[in-house]
């Protein structure tokens, strides 16, 4: 599939799913507490999604069977909601979310502390959430996509941190996942040249310990190699002539 | 019964990249098979005391390039790393 450059129908479409899934990562934030479990946090998620009128992304995605990926601690991602997973005090819990309006696709994640966090958790969601910033500087019509890849992963790695190279960003429409990837860590090449249209969703994954990740029995759920506190951050952007609109964040 | 014996060493170590089901475009080796299906192992969640077992119509067998030497997990996680970056930059699993 190659890289499609939206048309300012399609933008419209997108930002209203965008505007849509920032409610809803807004709504989850306000409902997280100690007890409940990730099921709750899922189904939560979809009665909102579905509430806009809207379509889970990720239900059924290549046989996913939530709507809200909720990785908690050392799971990087794609976490699969259960009854029997119950977040507790101190935990770092990331939502991954897409929704599907008219559509077309968003797609965000946050990773949130439950309660009190250890100042090693927070600080690893404050730079996986800025190491997101600092890669969006560079997106904007003329750069290389890999420049984003290099900044977001130089900035990360500057506090030790391990920078997850197995999974990636990626483009997306009327897809959920379209071309082209989107390493988060520094690339050989300088990668496609972006233009304006482009909707990209830029998703750092940052480990406290090493890059290292592995896929657990259910093919889903990644984690860390090594056991360590894993976040995760991701935006839906618009690439403009100028900076980038980011189309899940208000 | 020598001809099946010399396929199965031929193919064993050899890449093969899934075609279908929820694992699609994932990179493993081949570990062992039979003649409907492979098993594989990709060092991560399909070790080599866990291989997956595909049709083999829905795996692309890499034939003709290098071969995977590695016979513990740790190595074969690495040598599937650097061979899927070597094809066209990479094959990731979008987030």
């Amino acid at each position: 599939m190659s890289v499609t450059i939206k048309s300012q129908r399609e933008i419209e479409l997108m930002r209203e799913a965008g505007r849509i899934l920032y409610e809803v990562h807004e709504g989850l934030r306000k409902e997280l507490k100690p007890g409940m479990s990730t099921w709750q946090i899922d189904k939560l998620g979809e009665e909102m999604i579905r509430s806009y009128g809207c379509e889970p992304s990720f239900l059924n995605y290549n046989g996913y069977p939530a709507s809200i990926c909720v990785s908690v601690n050392d799971e990087v991602v794609h976490g699969i909601p259960s009854k029997d997973r119950i977040i507790g005090e101190g935990d770092i819990v990331s939502l991954d979310a897409g929704v599907i309006y008219k559509g077309y696709h968003s797609d965000a994640a946050r990773t949130y502390g439950i309660g009190e966090v250890s100042p090693e958790a927070q600080k690893l969601m404050e730079v996986t959430k800025q190491s997101f910033f600092e890669g969006i500087r560079y997106a904007r019509e003329g750069n290389h996509l890999h420049d984003i890849s290099a900044a977001i992963g130089n900035y990360a790695r500057q506090f030790g941190y391990g920078v997850v190279e197995d999974l990636v960003g990626h483009g997306i429409g009327q897809h959920l996942h379209e071309d082209p990837n989107i390493p988060n860590f520094p690339q050989r090449r300088r990668g496609i040249k972006l233009q304006a249209g482009m909707t990209l969703a830029v998703e750092p994954m940052i480990n406290i310990g090493r890059p290292d990740v592995c896929w657990l029995d259910d093919d889903w759920t990644v984690v860390t190699e090594d056991g360590t506190l894993s976040a995760h951050y991701e935006n839906t952007i618009l690439i403009t002539k100028g900076e980038p609109e980011i189309l899940t964040l208000r | 019964m020598k001809e099946e014996k010399l396929e199965r060493e031929d193919l064993k170590g050899v890449f093969a990249k899934s075609m279908a089901g929820h694992d699609k475009n994932a990179y493993y080796i081949i570990w062992d098979w039979d003649a409907d299906a492979v098993l594989l192992v990709n060092g991560r969640n399909r070790g080599i005391g866990n291989p997956k077992k595909k049709k083999r119509k829905h795996v692309q067998i890499h034939r003709n390039q290098p071969v995977c030497s590695g016979r513990t997990d740790p190595e074969i996680r690495k040598a599937i790393q650097e061979y899927q970056r070597s094809k066209n930059g990479g094959e990731y699993v979008k987030g």
